[in-house]
């Protein structure tokens, strides 16, 4: 059963990824990648880690992609100017992108990998699968540097976001783009 | 999870990388791009989370978290790129008129 879900997810997850690269139209390439998105934070469930797999769909899938759509429909690219891979650049992409595929397959198969534990063979509650307060105990105790700096770069980043929708222009003040203020998100 | 290993977590996340790539590579839209780009950093999530799952032992139970706490804070870098990234394309938007990299070709104008 769970080897058919994963294969379901993972079909999902590249096939909506190849549809990203595919599609002409950018609001279709934004709905595939939120698909996508989906498709791997089934798989992060699959892995057993629980809080990763709502971060993924609350943060990735829902703001993320989602401020892609509100970025292209506020753009509205226009279609009639859609573009037309050139021969060569489309001969080389694939050529590169079968490269890098062989290289990366290749390495599969080398190391003969551990078997997974169980979550019980972890003493308590300390098994990375048992609930959100492993993740937040390592998060608070192992990882509160990184933590507190990731905060300080999500407010940096709401502010070089402030500054970059601003204009020098006067009269373009008034159609400032909006502030995005996702990032409050974690 | 009972016959799905380490080598086939691999095998989705080089997968979804090289279709990633393939994206950055081909398209000429910025936004499309983008996208590409997120989807490289998902599958390098995936791999943190799928090796420290397999990887995971009880003598170092808080070792055990390492992936999936990395992948929070991929998932909050990816956040801030994907904002300031969309913002500087609608500035650009506004300076050129286009999102198209090929047309894009200027420093200055």
């Amino acid at each position: 059963m769970m080897d058919i879900l994963f294969y379901a997810l993972s079909a999902l997850a590249a096939l909506s990824a190849l549809g990203v690269v595919v599609c002409r139209n950018a609001v279709n390439g934004a709905m595939c990648l939120m698909l996508s998105l989906t498709g791997v934070a089934g798989i992060y469930l699959l892995l057993g880690s629980f809080p990763l797999f709502g971060f993924q769909i609350l943060v990735y899938a829902g703001a993320i992609a989602s401020l892609f759509l509100f970025v292209i429909m506020l753009l509205d690219v226009d279609q009639a100017a859609a573009e037309r891979p050139k021969a060569l650049a489309l001969a080389g992409s694939t050529l590169a992108f079968a490269a890098l595929l062989w290289a990366s397959l290749s390495l599969i198969g080398q190391i003969d990998p551990p078997e997974p534990l169980p979550a019980a063979a972890f003493p308590g509650e300390t098994a990375p699968s048992a609930s959100i307060m492993t993740l937040a105990r390592a998060l608070l105790t192992r990882h509160m540097l990184p933590f507190q700096t990731v905060g300080f770069m999500l407010l940096v980043a709401m502010l070089s976001v402030v500054l970059t929708s601003r204009s020098a222009n006067k009269e373009d003040q008034a159609e400032a783009a909006p502030v995005e203020s996702e990032a409050s998100s974690s | 999870m009972s016959e799905i290993g380490l080598n086939d977590c691999v095998t989705v996340a080089s997968l979804l990388f090289a279709i990633g790539f393939l994206g950055v590579m081909l398209r000429r839209n910025l936004l499309t791009v983008l996208m590409s780009i997120e989807l490289m950093l998902n599958a390098s999530n995936l791999l943190l989370v799928s090796f420290s799952r397999y990887n995971a032992s009880p003598d170092a139970p808080m070792a055990a978290l390492d992936g999936p706490v990395f992948v929070f804070f991929i998932i909050a870098v990816a956040a801030a790129e994907v904002a300031i990234g969309l913002a500087i394309v609608v500035a650009l938007r506004r300076k050129r008129g286009t999102v198209m990299a090929d047309e894009l070709n200027a420093l200055a104008n």
